[in-house]
């Protein structure tokens, strides 16, 4: 009888046979069972401000218990965690911290979320779903920080653990996604509408890298999708690019294109528009898009003043979409 | 230092409370991270795949 087996997780589908591991590294065919490799064995373990994430929307000021495993289905040639993302857990150093272990730190370490993160969640799929029920059952968020590189169905049974996610919009080019990812767009800009359908509350992070991404009109043309697919209230964070991994040889984004970005996106009616990694940027901070004040200053990821009320404008009274 | 601080036990007591708090962050870090060992690769059937005998072509 064959041992073949074909994983189902994400749009790779790879096709193992037995002793072979996925695309991920994180996956593999052992007697003709698939198995998750990573459960329970996280190479990464931080205590994050929410804002690192980043997430502007969510419940400000607060920390998150951050975790991930080895392994990732892209590979990104400028990924800033590729020593843990384009590694098999063999090559990682990992801890023993089972789902209610994780909970337990979170509670433990006054975390009031739990964010799947550093390499891509999707591939230690099974560990966050166990977790995340568990954080749940103790009043704890769980956000997801992803590529967005998975397939429907499991992404519909997550999405009820789900709070909250950043998903990456690398491009609105299938050819980066495919050239220097190794993604699919059209399956990432499904998922960000699917999160938003199923009431996950999702920010977008741009990442502008010099001479691969970063003409105006390519930035014009995401934030026309974003507009158009999952309107004008979805944050876009626009970050900036170091020089990382394979792609040492490009230098960093200046200021300036994050900055024509920025006004870019305003222009196109996006509400909440961010830079990051540009500590003191307007960009940094919040706007009410009804009456135009500053309603949330922030200096990197620490906040100084904040004039959202219970979820609204402290001056106009305008809801301010998020989780408060 | 003349008066009524002691030179000799104001460093003796600096010298404590910096030996407490470095003693206290290695046990929180031990206590984030377990042992600390490494671990063998935690192994869990996956949810989503089918067997070769469920494919189809």
């Amino acid at each position: 009888m064959s041992t073949k087996i074909q994983c189902h997780l994400c749009t790779k589908h790879c096709l193992l046979d037995n002793g072979q591991r996925g695309d991920c590294r994180a996956r593999m065919n052992i007697d003709g069972k698939l198995y998750s490799l990573v459960y329970g064995n996280p190479c990464a373990v931080h205590v994050d401000p929410i804002e690192k994430k980043p997430l502007f929307h969510v419940k400000p000021a607060t920390s998150a218990f951050s975790i991930a495993t080895a392994g990732c289905n892209g590979h990104c040639k400028f990924c800033q965690n590729w020593q843990i993302s384009q590694r098999p857990p063999e090559e990682t150093h990992n801890f023993d911290l089972p789902p209610e272990a994780v909970v337990a730190a979170a509670i433990r370490n006054k975390c009031q979320s739990i964010a799947y993160t550093y390499s891509d969640p999707v591939i230690f799929y099974e560990y966050m779903f166990d977790t995340a029920g568990l954080a749940h059952q103790r009043g704890i968020l769980n956000l997801m920080i992803t590529a967005g590189l998975i397939e429907k169905e499991p992404l519909l049974d997550l999405c009820p653990l789900i709070d909250a996610a950043n998903v990456d919009l690398k491009s609105i080019k299938a050819n980066f996604y495919r050239d220097i990812c190794s993604l699919d767009l059209s399956v990432v800009q499904n998922t960000i509408v699917t999160m938003q359908q199923q009431g996950v509350w999702v920010e977008l992070t741009n990442l502008i890298i010099p001479t691969l991404n970063d003409t105006q009109e390519e930035i014009r043309e995401l934030c026309r999708w974003v507009k158009d697919h999952v309107g004008c209230d979805m944050p876009l964070h626009f970050s900036r690019f170091w020089p990382m991994h394979q792609l040492r040889n490009l230098p960093p984004t200046p200021i300036d294109t994050l900055t024509k970005s920025y006004e870019i996106a305003r222009s196109e009616g996006l509400h909440f528009v961010y830079v990051g990694n540009v500590p003191g940027h307007e960009g940094n901070n919040t706007y009410c898009p009804n009456d135009g004040k500053l309603l949330v200053k922030r200096v990197g990821y620490m906040i100084q003043e904040n004039h959202i009320i219970n979820g609204k404008c402290e001056f106009c009274q305008s809801e301010i979409p998020g989780i408060w | 230092m003349n008066g009524l601080i002691n030179r000799r036990d104001f460093i003796k007591t600096i010298g404590a409370f910096l030996t407490l708090l470095v003693t206290f962050q290695f046990r929180k870090m031990f206590e984030f991270f377990g042992t600390g060992k490494k671990e063998k690769p935690g192994l869990k059937e996956a949810k989503y795949y089918s067997r070769a005998d469920d494919l189809l072509g």
